[in-house]
């Protein structure tokens, strides 16, 4: 039988694809040549860039997306979630939405950097009047500078992470979350998050006995295959809490869950922890979900419901007998078996759902559970430590305390209402992931604008030093190579650029090459904090003529906790992409669009 | 109903000349890319030939004939689409003036295709000649001094002369690093063959890579062992060697099957009885001690179950395909009674972290010579990513050709030279081509007899080094650029005891076009290559050395603008296999009379059987 069918299926498919190409008549493409000649095309990048630019930093505005007839309004300034919301009419902004929220979602952060970095390039190459090949070839060979450099020992804007103090990772979740205004926290708020963030990211890491450096971060780049001895990230799960202060957020090891009806007087009667508990990854619900295909035959008198509902109390039977005081279910449970269950005094929780399923498992050494059929093996059952009811509002919480290593923690996120909460969630969640970096380089960049106007002021100085050399390397001649790498410098600027959009346009002091913001200047230090002191710095407008020079190291680096850090691997390869994908966009010449 | 239109040159040609001009804008490494977009919406960034041809659905007949011979072609070779569609323009164009010139003359109508037709001829009897005797010793001859330090860079040079014309120049140097670093780690065993590296790797390129999205193409990189697209329903630690399960259907499909046909009930032990089947049946598989069980499809649950109970790691949903290559490449074992379940052993397996999912990691003991490794393709975008792949394949598509042929020349000249003296072929050929010369300059061919042993050698396939130092003075590759079609020029300008020199001199014009338009935006430099090239030719007929070893590379149309630039070469079998398709497409395209539109389907059996036949199209 089996073989007839997979013989007969191909042709099938042939005369189907057959018939199919006979009634309908593809239509033929739509055709563009050399589409970066359209000026329309040019508008649309500058919108986007504009778009991307006024969101980024602490002081960049919100969008608000909303469909003209109705519904849902969407308040954001974060990369990935507007450029997610937004068509496109052209597919080459396409494209660069595309890599910026494919980079957003391995990397977590510096999607606005990548978007921003990228239009400027290609905007650049074309005013500048650049080609394609000659662009590409400076761009890649200023990148492959900029990676050197920050990967030098004498790299300016780069600071060292010391996993001894938690202070740097507090300042680099501080600089995540404060990143953007729609959070609305104000500073003793920001510390707190920043705090419980750091927190939660420190319960995630395994306490193997090997240092935590060995660990494998989940989302970075792909050479971190886990040999025995290395271990998994726990996972963090994050309860968003409307309409308390932000103040009440708090890290909880173990798990917190959310229960609607919950018997607080059980937890009093229960014995001393730790406390049996058995897993089940199936439907307790007592029916046939898992046979369609099986004909039924149902003998006279017999009542199926009733031959699984037994079964299931059998199953509930056993489960007192082996003393078990915590019974979770992924899916549902027959209500019959929840009570008999609970009037024998256990903890019964349902509608777990998959992707708490397997931490916890992990958490307390229980083998999940998928057969009712047969007994439970004793080794099938794992410990909890402990539970323990919280009351926050009107909710209940119950957690799930670990019994050995936690694998599993929990952070109740609250804020005032539920577009600040949402934004803060991402944000928290974009801050953990940019500690998890840190894990395998454990280096952060300066922030606020400086790593930028340092890069851009040592790339400028190098390449005019040797830029004879250059120029044999690229084949091209001197002033093209000029002409590239002031349109890369200035696409870095413009990025420094885009902290501030009210008048008075950012400094750059000349020795130092860090970012100071012109009306603060009077005030003691530069954008990110690490230089004091401006007295006797000669500073200039960024995106003013100047002459090149090498940026001075500063004596000694004072990591204060009002520094400002940005994370070292996200921003690296979000340069990388930027001008992997400018050079991309240059490149194209045609643009065929199948219309059918 | 049905409609005719007569097809004059004038339409093949505007329609021809309109495929040019798309194509253009992508030739060689500076040119473009096109950016495509999908019927799903879906992006797709190419510089593929073919593809691009392909995506245009082109409705006119002639156009559509043009994309079939293109793609016969492409299929052999993977290489040259594009240069196809410029020379079939320029051939067309050729035929087209000097059948105007005829037409003053004699007033003769059929001269296009007559002219056609000769072509064809000259194609089957003297393009072989030509390309044997004049551009292969040459093409040996630019490289033959120059043999040391250069021959271990051919992989490179060939890989990064397919590479530079297909993706951006950003990504072109990743990828062809990339490309060679999975090639040589494939055959690192010692006294493994290329042949068998390249044939596997060309039939199963589609099962070994793995692709993520999001981090820059210079993460890529090479990994050991095969990589299957899946995460571990369940995930148990182990070390060393592991026994292994294969099986390809859900374990209870035999209860199923039996349910359908028994009808099952419920009695008060049927419960159990479902249960005791199973039972059974993963306890012989216990029996088995594997540790892995890899399935092609979805298990039950409670084989999951078992497999945690018991620290089995289970990986379920592999493609297929997969678990086929992994069976033969461990020479997995067959069970008695059970078709669809084998055992075999990994030497490790684990979880690879890529991008934001996770995959398996299965070790596979190396397979004869070959060493399994898996390519692992970051880029920013899926299109990219796609690009990539479609460039990787057909990289070893192009090796693939170019290794059978230099082994079919080989064998037709063991054949042929066999009984021949120790001086080498090189030698006969070059008198061939009435090029006087004495045997008091023998420090000519001090470069060669190597590559005479190895021709002559009795096993067909030597190792790595020997393969590749042969294919290099065998003239089997020559600097990419427009060295083949220069020479080509000038062999079949200059042979007089070949064929009617006017159809001969319509040949060498048109192949001169792919070069010009390569070159288009530097005119002058295309004319110095040519006068080098030229006064070189001279050089060598009057008997001279290149008296500077390297100076063979020298003669490189390169990719940069100024000539500097890692050396790019191609196969000159391509070459050679180009220009013969393109000629047999004007046959054909020249052949055609009337073109009938019909409203009922055109099968597919009923047409192209003969070239001479009118075509039908729908």
């Amino acid at each position: 039988m089996l073989s007839v069918n997979s013989a007969t299926l191909p042709t099938d498919r042939q005369t189907a694809v057959a018939v199919m190409s006979r009634v309908c008549k593809k239509a033929a493409s739509r055709c563009t040549d050399d589409p970066l000649a359209v000026p329309e095309l040019w508008q649309k990048f500058a919108v986007l860039r504009l778009m991307l630019s006024s969101c980024y930093g602490p002081g960049g505005r919100f969008k608000q997306i909303h469909n003209n007839v109705g519904g849902h309004v969407l308040t954001t300034s974060t990369s990935s979630v507007l450029l997610r919301a937004l068509t496109f009419s052209e597919d080459l902004l396409k494209l660069v939405a595309g890599a910026v929220i494919n980079h957003a979602a391995r990397l977590g952060d510096c999607g606005l950097f990548t978007g921003i970095v990228c239009i400027n390039l290609v905007q650049n190459a074309r005013g500048m009047n650049l080609s394609a090949a000659l662009a590409t070839r400076v761009y890649r060979h200023l990148l492959a500078e900029c990676r050197r450099y920050l990967r030098s020992e004498s790299c300016g804007c780069r600071v060292e992470v010391d996993f001894s103090n938690v202070q740097t990772l507090i300042t680099l979740a501080r600089t995540v979350i404060s990143s953007k205004r729609v959070c609305m926290l104000t500073p003793e708020e920001l510390q707190h998050i920043s705090s419980v963030t750091v927190q939660a990211f420190l319960l995630s890491v395994p306490s193997a006995p090997s240092d935590p450096s060995h660990s494998s971060a989940p989302s970075g780049p792909s050479e971190s295959s886990e040999s025995p001895g290395r271990r998994c990230f726990g996972r963090t799960v994050t309860i968003p809490l409307e309409g308390l202060p932000v103040g009440d957020s708090a890290v909880f090891p173990g798990l917190l869950l959310d229960l609607p009806v919950l018997q607080s007087g059980d937890l009093q009667r229960l014995g001393p922890a730790p406390y049996k508990i058995a897993l089940f990854n199936m439907s307790l619900s007592g029916d046939l979900s898992d046979m369609e295909d099986a004909a039924l035959e149902i003998h006279a008198g017999l009542n199926p419901d009733q031959v699984l509902l037994d079964q299931l109390l059998k199953l509930g039977e056993q489960v007192v007998r082996d003393g078990v005081v915590l019974f979770v279910c992924q899916r549902v449970i027959h209500p019959v078996l929840q009570q008999y269950l609970r009037e024998r005094g256990l903890v019964v929780i349902e509608r777990l759902g998959a992707a708490l399923v397997e931490p916890l498992a992990q958490m307390t050494g229980t083998t999940m559970i998928s057969s009712i059929y047969s007994p439970i093996p004793a080794q099938a059952y794992g410990l909890v430590g402990g539970l323990r009811l919280h009351h926050r509002a009107s909710k209940e919480l119950l957690q799930l305390l670990p019994s050995g290593d936690p694998a599993l923690s929990t952070v109740l996120l609250c804020h005032r209402n539920q577009t600040m909460l949402e934004e803060l969630k991402v944000m928290c969640e974009r801050a953990e992931h940019v500690l998890r970096l840190t894990l395998k380089e454990p280096y952060a960049l300066l922030g606020g604008g400086c790593t930028e106007t340092l890069l851009s002021a040592y790339i400028r100085y190098t390449t005019e030093s040797r830029a004879a050399e250059v120029a044999v390397d690229l084949s091209c001649s001197l002033s093209e190579v000029l002409l590239g790498t002031e349109s890369f410098c200035r696409a870095l600027l413009s990025v420094a650029g885009s902290l501030e959009r009210e008048d008075p346009p950012l400094l750059m002091d000349l020795t130092f090459a860090h970012c100071w913001n012109s009306r603060t200047s009077d005030q003691l230090c530069c954008s990110c904090g690490l230089i004091m002191n401006s007295s006797g710095l000669e500073q200039n407008p960024i995106n003013t003529e100047h002459q090149a020079f090498l940026p001075e190291l500063p004596q000694k680096l004072d990591l204060h906790p009002t520094l400002l850090l940005d994370s070292f691997s996200a921003k690296i390869s979000a340069l990388s992409v930027a001008v992997e994908v400018a050079c991309l966009l240059l490149d194209v010449k045609y643009t065929i669009k199948d219309v059918n | 109903m049905c409609e005719a239109e007569s097809v004059s040159l004038q339409a093949s040609l505007s329609v021809v000349g309109a495929l040019e001009c798309v194509v253009r804008r992508c030739l060689g490494p500076d040119g473009g890319s096109v950016l495509f977009t999908k019927d799903t919406g879906e992006i797709l960034i190419t510089r593929h030939g073919q593809r691009i041809l392909t995506t245009l659905h082109l409705d006119h007949p002639v156009g559509r004939m043009v994309l079939e011979c293109v793609c016969a072609h492409n299929r052999v070779t993977a290489d040259g689409s594009k240069s196809f569609i410029l020379l079939l323009a320029a051939l067309l164009r050729g035929i087209h003036d000097s059948a105007i010139r005829c037409h003053k003359v004699s007033r003769s109508p059929a001269t296009p295709r007559k002219l056609a037709n000769q072509l064809l001829a000259l194609c089957w009897k003297v393009l072989d000649d030509i390309v044997a005797h004049d551009v292969v010793p040459h093409a040996s001859l630019l490289f033959g001094a120059s043999a040391d330090g250069l021959d271990c860079d051919v992989l490179p040079a060939l890989v990064r002369g397919y590479v530079a014309g297909r993706v951006g120049n950003a990504q072109a140097e990743v990828l062809t690093s990339l490309l060679c670093e999975l090639y040589c780690k494939f055959s690192q065993e010692k006294g493994s063959s290329t042949a068998e590296a390249i044939t596997f790797l060309h039939s199963s390129f589609s099962l070994l890579y793995a692709k993520v999205s999001g981090l820059p193409f210079g993460s890529s990189q090479v990994v050991e062992g095969l990589v299957v697209a899946r995460d571990w329903s369940v995930w148990r630690e182990a070390d060393g060697p592991v026994k292994t399960l294969v099986v390809w259907e859900s374990l209870d499909k035999p209860l199923i099957a039996m349910g359908e046909s028994v009808s099952i009930c419920f009695q008060q032990d049927w419960l159990l009885r479902f249960e005791n089947l199973m039972e059974e049946k993963l306890s012989k598989l216990q029996s088995l001690q594997v540790s892995v069980v890899l399935s092609g499809v979805k298990q039950p649950e409670c084989v999951l179950e078992w497999a945690r109970l018991n620290d089995v790691s289970v990986l379920e949903c592999c493609d297929s395909e997969q678990l086929d290559l992994l069976c033969e490449l461990t020479a997995a074992e067959m069970l008695p009674m059970q078709p669809l379940v084998r055992i075999t052993t990994l030497t490790s397996y684990s979880r690879l972290q890529l991008g934001g999912c996770r995959y398996a990691l299965l070790g596979v003991p190396p397979h004869g010579s070959l060493k399994t490794h898996t390519l692992v393709f970051c880029a920013p975008t899926p299109g990219q990513l796609e690009q990539a792949v479609c460039v990787s394949q057909g990289v070893f598509t192009m090796l693939q050709h170019m290794c059978r042929s230099v082994f079919r020349t080989r064998e037709q000249s063991n054949d042929t030279h066999s009984l021949s003296d120790s001086h080498n072929t090189h030698q006969r050929e070059i008198e061939r081509d009435g090029v006087s010369r004495t045997h008091d300059q023998p420090h000519m061919f001090t470069p060669l007899p190597d590559s005479s042993q190895s021709f002559q050698s009795e096993q067909p396939r030597g190792s790595i080094k020997d393969v590749w130092d042969s294919i290099l003075h065998s003239g089997g590759v020559i600097p990419v650029g427009g060295a083949f079609e220069l020479l080509l020029h000038h062999s079949l300008l200059h042979c007089s005891n070949h064929g009617n020199s006017e159809i001969r001199r319509l040949l060498a014009e048109a192949v001169l076009s792919v070069p010009r338009s390569l070159h288009s935006h530097r005119p002058r430099y295309f004319l110095q290559q040519h006068a080098l090239l030229m006064s070189k030719l001279q050089l060598l007929k009057q008997g001279h050395t290149l008296s500077d070893p390297r100076s063979g590379s020298d003669l490189r149309f390169d990719l940069g603008p100024a000539g500097s630039g890692p050396l790019c070469v191609e196969p000159i079998c391509s070459k050679h296999q180009l220009v013969a398709s393109v000629l047999q497409c004007v046959n054909r395209l020249l052949c055609v009379g009337t073109i009938i539109l019909t409203q009922t389907p055109v099968h597919r059996s009923l047409r192209g059987t003969s070239e001479d036949s009118e075509e039908e199209d729908m």
